[in-house]
């Protein structure tokens, strides 16, 4: 199984919790012998998406900002069948860190308008049974902030996979094995939770 | 005027050639006309230069109301307009409880369907809260691609439920109320049929691979494992 995960936590390990949920990711994808291409989206240099949509009409499946390290998410955003996003719930959204990277990643769709649920979305440059996987961190409960984070997963599901999604929040000090025991459970990393 | 101010932050890398800037503007001479003065900044060219950045906080600060007009991406807020709103609240922690400067948004998304904006009203409310700013609302709507670089009162017909949508909201925006649902689901009326809107941004895709000399290479694969 071929994932891509784009850690947006924070630059110089600023969300310790972030950091231990990437380890769990790693654990839980390193026992089911998945081949990851992770990326610390902080450590990058990823500019942002201008909006011309160049990767739709002049240079069809690649952005026109050709200095920078986005190419690589690219790549691998491509083969892989697992996408995982971790970030500390910013406003009940996703970090700027790996806000960068998703809004770069428009050149994985094509152009043309296809339906879904009754709801126009775009399809896939690379067709593939795709499935998401979002991780929220945060310091202390918030329900608002999660119902914000579960809605906007869901809807990046539609849009970026092939429309599953699943969505985890860790908030407080969750110890390491915690986590690992959850992501354990889930179906997408081969659990039975429901 | 009435000592108001009013700051319009676009968050668009079209800048002033964008629709959220069409939008935003025309918001902000509907209530200059309810006496607030105006000033408007853009959100992407202050990333990265530290002046900019902070003429664009100390204006956050002196603001009573600040509008944020930008565009859907990836379901919600670009990643330079999260990162200026992480600024603003990191500025602005232990204020929360406040609520003295107000705060409303416009959203456009490129799809037909409104609804793809939901999240993005959510986050900028949670924003509000989370930065101490009242929240009067978010204006969203689709097809903001028919909108283009134009100014909205050059639009025409095909944008009359926003441009009265946002005559609308404007008397509540500029008096610091809450915008009412019947102007939200105003503004969130289609502007053309869903049809003729796919219909034209599939010509116009077809169009702009031609002029670049790419037509029948639209669906390439450039990165595909062989
Ligand atoms: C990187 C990127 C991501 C986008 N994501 C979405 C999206 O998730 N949903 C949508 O309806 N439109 C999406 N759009 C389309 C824009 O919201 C649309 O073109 C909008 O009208 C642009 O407004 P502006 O002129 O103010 O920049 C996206 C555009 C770009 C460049």
């Amino acid at each position: 199984m071929k994932a891509v995960f784009l850690k947006g936590s924070p630059p110089a390990g600023r969300d310790p919790l972030c950091n231990r949920a990437a380890a769990a990711v790693m654990a839980r994808a390193h026992a089911l012998s998945w081949e990851v291409k992770a990326f610390a989206l902080a450590t990058m240099n990823i500019k942002a998406c201008r909006g011309c949509f160049s990767c739709w009409t002049r240079t069809p499946g690649r952005c026109i900002i050709a200095d920078d390290d986005q190419e690589a998410v690219l790549r691998a955003w491509a083969g892989a069948e697992r996408i995982i996003l971790l970030t500390p719930l910013t406003f009940g959204g996703y970090s700027p860190e790996l806000k960068k990277a998703l809004d770069r990643a428009i050149p994985a769709l094509l152009p043309f308008f296809i339906r879904i649920n009754g709801e126009t979305h775009h399809p896939q440059r690379y067709p593939r049974p795709r499935r998401l996987l979002a991780i929220g961190t945060l310091k202390g409960p918030d329900s608002e902030s999660e119902e914000v984070f579960r809605d906007l997963v869901g809807r990046n599901a539609l849009n970026m996979s092939d429309g599953e999604a699943t969505t985890m929040v860790f908030s407080g000090d969750v110890p390491l094995s915690e986590m690992e025991k959850r992501l354990g459970t889930e179906p997408f990393f081969g659990g039975t939770a429901q | 005027m009435n000592g108001r101010k009013v700051l319009l932050l676009v968050g668009s890398p079209r800048g002033s050639a964008s629709s959220s800037h069409a939008l935003g503007d025309h918001l902000l001479s509907l209530l200059e006309g309810h006496g607030m003065a105006t000033k408007k900044l853009l959100v992407y060219p202050a990333l990265g230069d530290d002046k900019r950045m902070t003429e664009l906080l100390a204006a956050v600060d002196a603001c009573s109301l600040l509008v944020l007009a930008f565009p859907l991406y990836v379901d919600q807020l670009p990643a330079p307009l999260i990162d200026t709103l992480q600024r603003i609240a990191d500025r602005r922690q232990g204020r929360q409880g406040e609520m003295r400067q107000a705060l409303a948004a416009i959203v456009n998304c490129g799809f037909p369907e409104t609804l793809h904006c939901r999240p993005a009203a959510g986050i900028v409310r949670l924003f509000a809260a989370q930065a101490g700013f009242r929240f009067l609302g978010c204006l969203a709507l689709g097809m903001g691609g028919a909108i283009g670089k134009r100014p909205l009162a050059e639009a025409g017909g095909v944008v009359r439920h926003q441009a009265r949508a946002l005559k609308e909201a404007a008397p509540f925006i500029a008096e610091g109320r809450e915008i009412p649902l019947a102007v939200i689901e105003l503004m969130a009326r289609p502007m053309m049929p869903r049809w003729f809107y796919t219909g034209m941004a599939h010509w116009g895709w077809k169009r702009a691979a031609r002029k670049h000399g790419v037509r029948s290479r639209l669906g390439e694969r450039p990165f595909a494992e062989v």
